[in-house]
């Protein structure tokens, strides 16, 4: 962590118990003056998606900060198309989380909800997310909605910031086994979350906006298909950060303009990569620690290592139909890789390691995420069993001061030497 | 048999195919075979239950997708060719959720019929409800996750009064069917199964509160599962606004902690039967009578000595080695000659800290939150919190007006925050115990040392002094680490003044610095901090003694 950052960090924590009001303002000039330092100032070596999305990103962060009245805080795949075709901004665990960690002030929001008495064992994203809430450093967001798709701690997390600022919540249940009863299930669901929105924001559902942003998803959708093909043979330089970027447009910013315009930056940049030369090329399983200054060194803009994608970030490629909006977000929950049975994940990232020519995958075991845990040992053998060596990596995404920097970077650089030395 | 984990499961179903269902519970010794086929930091519950079955095996297990670690353990059971059904669960409970379990449940219906090659029965299906009724009366919930045979059966040989299994799987009540074909059955299963009291993971959990309205709840012990988060959030809510007393544990699914589960058990049944009386107390007048407490802990064993005046006589202190009764042994020697004393001029002995049960002289033996509590009130009757940091286990304790413990939590099976952390830290910084409770005074620069683990943080500490930091510095972060894990571990907001720390810690003017700094304000030091408990056995020696 760099030096402003960490006195950045520390000064966000000293106000965080004593005034939060003053902690939101510090840090909203934080994000403000990064985001015009990315946007006038960006780092030379990004390509122009890379620079582009990490001020789409910025400002996606900044905005439910700003107007929180018009903002809703939501999970990672609560469909959100419904929140655009409304006008309201989503404030997601994992964004904001990463964010707060970005500042390098994660740890004081980490030691808020502990002390409130949520379980050490709790994922950390999350724990920061309850922190930020229950400190009183967010703002109260107008409403608070999830889907119960693949992550137990969204029962606990959004229950509780909803209890927490007194505003309505809505949790979307999404059944682990795909059948048409679930779709419907779903989708009556979701259309019940519709006229909660109606009614939160006082305002109609306008159905063309809806269409227009279901429209938008396809298209980027398509246009990240072929992006996916065409890396098949092109090696793009590449950072950790700008991998878990991604999930803002594969994600809660999908159906947006801005997320349109980034998956169409991303393939220009796909057309014009140089052919790929040999590196090793490594898939990601599960979220990235970006920060962690041991795996940049091993794994940004490395001409001998391409890092291809991270598993959630095509954990959905379904493409929608506008005229039966519901179902399709329905049928996009439930055909999720990370819903259900394990397998489907091992399929997913064994069909996309063929596509892109991965020598390796790491799947990396976030603290907390029960999930990804438990499916460790089963997918490592069924990717294994196609020949594709997996390197399990434990750590924590998200909270600093809860991993072990130098076995995890000796295990890291250990499992690509290998990947070298057998090429 | 057939096995089912989860009170949601439709076990009587398989009674119209003339089959039973019980509910599979397994406590194994070890769950070294599950850490091979999943990881260690997935729920203990579900590392248990493959353990289970991939030892005993059996006939189907029917599962429910209540949560990340059972949709885990199902995968790799299924793996090992075990035979399993899943049912998706609906987490709403409303007339959708109604109507989607219904289909699953006439979707696991038809597959049996083909299975067994047998029609469904609906009589037998109805036959297989009772009428069940908890017997009325005062009684101890045991609420929370869902807790082993063997630990219920402790909890109910302890306790002084019934105990009512109120966990998880403990709360499956239904009601009793009504006439109609299979599938009017099925409708109306799928209803009384969700409309039972929620579980955690459910969207609708307003049934839960009259788990804690009941007029006949004398007290709560509420159990989480290490790597179940599912239950922290309402123990949270419950430990600031639950009127009857409060335990929280926590269990790994085997047996391992069992005896410090004991302690805990003991404490908390100690404490609603009998609030500390406040003093002075009957003081014993006439004929010179002498009590003795000894506090046998995991590094020392401490005995105190007083007159019936209450005034303390003498102590002493050994250290504990493996022979527990021969080092109390020794140390009530050590006092009795101090204090110039034959053995039989003492009326009553009475013995606290890890090894009281293993001390045959003893009239009676109680545990050392007790004790903490009964000797701090002694030293200073404005104490309400008790800090005790020992060699293998930390607590806070806070005390009622009277004395009386309110409520206490202790450390898990983790050095962190113990004696025995600074032992090891002190270790890597080639510093001595004396030396290590003093450097941190004189610090300069902010060193955080993050990791709770003490593993992690023996490296961390290593990482530190290769960047050059002064050890001074690195004392200080460790002794706020312990602070921070002191506070954290009761919850600040909790941690009323007066404060009083005892134990061995103690005497380490560098944690108190960082507690002081940590709580806002002086922390109260008795003058022999590692005796308070020894004292407060002394003390309930000579207060329960009736000639």
């Amino acid at each position: 962590m760099n030096a402003v950052i960490e006195t950045f960090g520390k000064t966000v924590g000293n106000f965080v118990i004593r005034s939060p009001g003053r902690a939101l303002t510090l840090l909203k000039a934080g994000y403000e003056a990064s985001g015009l330092q990315m946007r006038y100032l960006p780092d030379k070596r990004l390509l122009p998606h890379q620079k582009y999305i990490a001020v789409m990103n910025n400002r996606a962060i900044r905005l439910p900060l700003k107007n929180p009245e018009r903002s809703a805080v939501v999970n990672v795949f609560l469909p959100c198309q419904l929140l655009h075709a409304m006008n309201v901004t989503p404030q997601f665990t994992e964004g904001l989380a990463c964010y707060l960690n970005g500042a390098g002030s994660e740890q004081v929001f980490i030691a808020c909800a502990e002390s409130a008495g949520v379980p050490q064992t709790y994922c950390s994203y999350h724990k920061v997310l309850l922190g930020a809430a229950f400190s009183g450093v967010m703002p109260p967001p107008r409403f608070v909605a999830s889907t119960s798709l693949a992550c137990d701690a969204n029962m606990g997390t959004f229950r509780a910031i909803a209890e927490h600022y007194k505003v309505p919540y809505f949790l979307i249940d999404v059944p682990s086994v795909y059948s048409e009863e679930a779709v419907n299930y779903v989708a009556g669901q979701l259309r019940d979350f519709a006229s909660m929105l109606e009614d939160s924001m006082g305002e109609k559902l306008k159905e063309d906006r809806l269409r227009a942003s279901i429209r938008s998803t396809n298209r980027s959708i398509q246009m990240y298909r072929e992006y996916f093909k065409l890396l098949t043979d092109k090696y793009m330089p590449g950072d950790l950060t700008s991998e878990m970027y991604k999930v803002f447009p594969t994600h809660i910013l999908l159906g947006t303009p801005e997320a349109e315009r980034y998956f169409r930056l991303l393939l220009e940049d796909v057309k014009a990569a140089a052919p790929s030369r040999g590196e090793k090329r490594i898939l990601w399983a599960h979220t990235i620690p970006f920060w962690q200054d041991s795996l940049r060194e091993l794994l940004n803009f490395n001409e001998r290592r391409q890092l291809l994608a991270c598993d959630l970030n095509f954990d959905s490629m379904e493409e929608m139909d506008e005229t039966k909006p519901y179902e399709s977000m329905a049928r996009r929950l439930l055909m999720n890789i990370v819903n259900g049975a394990e397998e489907n994940r091992a399929g997913k990232l064994l069909e996309m390691a063929e596509t892109l020519r991965a020598d390796g995958v790491v799947y990396f075991n976030h603290w907390g995420c029960k999930h990804t845990l438990g499916g460790a040992r089963l997918i490592r053998e069924k990717l294994e069993e196609k020949g594709i060596p997996v390197l399990i990596l434990d750590g924590d995404g998200c909270d600093r001061k809860n991993v072990n920097d130098g076995q995890m970077s000796t295990r890291l650089q250990a499992f690509l030497e290998i990947l070298e030395a057998g090429a | 048999m057939i096995h089912y984990v989860c009170k949601y499961a439709p076990a009587e179903l398989f009674a119209g195919f003339g089959q039973e269902a019980a509910l599979y519970n397994p406590m194994p010794d070890s769950l070294d075979l599950a850490d091979e086929l999943t990881h260690r930091n997935v729920c203990s519950f579900s590392r248990a239950l493959i353990e289970g079955r991939a030892e005993e095996g059996g006939d189907l297990l029917a599962l429910t997708d209540c949560c990340d670690s059972i949709r885990r353990a199902w995968d790799v059971l299924r793996n090992l060719g075990q035979e399993t059904e899943m049912l998706s669960l609906p987490r709403r409970q409303d007339e959708c959720g109604r109507s989607m379990y219904k289909v699953e449940l006439m979707r696991l219906l038809g597959k049996w019929e083909e299975k067994t090659g047998k029609a469904f029965d609906c009589a037998a299906f109805r036959n297989a409800f009772r009428r069940t009724e908890q017997p009325g009366g005062p009684y101890i919930a045991v609420m929370g996750a869902r807790m082993g045979e063997q630990l219920l059966e402790e909890i109910q040989k302890e306790s002084p009064i019934p105990v009512h299994n109120n966990t998880c799987t403990g709360l499956r009540k239904l009601g009793l069917p009504p006439e109609g074909t299979a599938e009017d059955l099925m409708g109306w299963y799928a209803g009384e199964l969700l409309n039972q009291p929620a579980c955690m993971r459910m969207a609708d959990i307003t049934s839960r509160r009259a788990l804690t309205e009941d007029p006949n709840l004398r007290g709560v012990i509420y159990n989480t599962v290490k790597f179940c988060d599912f239950y922290g959030f309402e123990y949270a809510a419950l430990r600031d606004a639950l009127p009857v007393p409060l335990l929280k544990i926590e269990t790994d699914y085997t047996p391992q902690s069992a005896q410090q589960l004991k302690t805990r058990l003991q404490a908390f049944f100690e404490g609603m039967e009998a609030p500390a009386p406040a003093r002075p107390v009957q003081v014993h007048r006439g004929g010179k009578t002498y009590f003795a407490g000894i506090d046998s802990g995991s590094t020392s064993t401490n005995a105190v000595i007083l007159d019936g005046n209450q005034d303390i006589v003498s102590f002493c202190t050994v250290s504990t080695g493996v022979e527990i009764a021969e080092s109390a042994k020794r140390a009530l020697q050590g006092a009795l000659k101090k204090a110039g004393l034959d053995r039989d001029r003492l009326s009553s002995t009475v013995t606290t800290g890890y090894g009281r049960a293993g001390i045959a002289f003893r009239e009676r033996d109680v545990t050392e939150i007790t004790c903490h509590a009964r000797g701090a009130y002694f030293l200073n009757p404005a104490v309400r919190t008790v800090i005790d940091i020992g060699g293998q286990d930390s607590k806070v304790i806070r005390l009622d007006e009277k004395g009386a413990v309110r409520d206490f939590v202790m450390n898990d099976k983790c050095a962190a925050g113990t004696g025995k952390f600074l032992e090891m830290m002190a270790q890597s910084l080639g510093l001595s115990i004396e030396e290590i409770g003093v450097r941190g005074l004189t610090a300069r620069e902010d060193v955080t040392i993050s990791s709770m683990c003490s593993v992690f943080a023996q490296s961390e500490v290593v990482s530190l002094i290769a960047a050059g930091k002064r050890l001074d510095d690195i004392v200080r972060g460790l002794n706020r680490s312990v602070a921070a894990k002191m506070t954290a571990l009761a919850g600040r907001s909790t941690l009323e003044k007066e404060w009083m720390m005892t134990g061995g810690v103690a005497r380490n003017p560098g944690v108190v610095m960082a507690l002081e700094e940590r709580l806002g304000g002086k922390v109260l030091l008795p003058e022999e901090p590692d005796l308070c408990g020894a004292l407060g056995a002394a003390l309930i020696a000579q207060e329960e003694w009736r000639e």
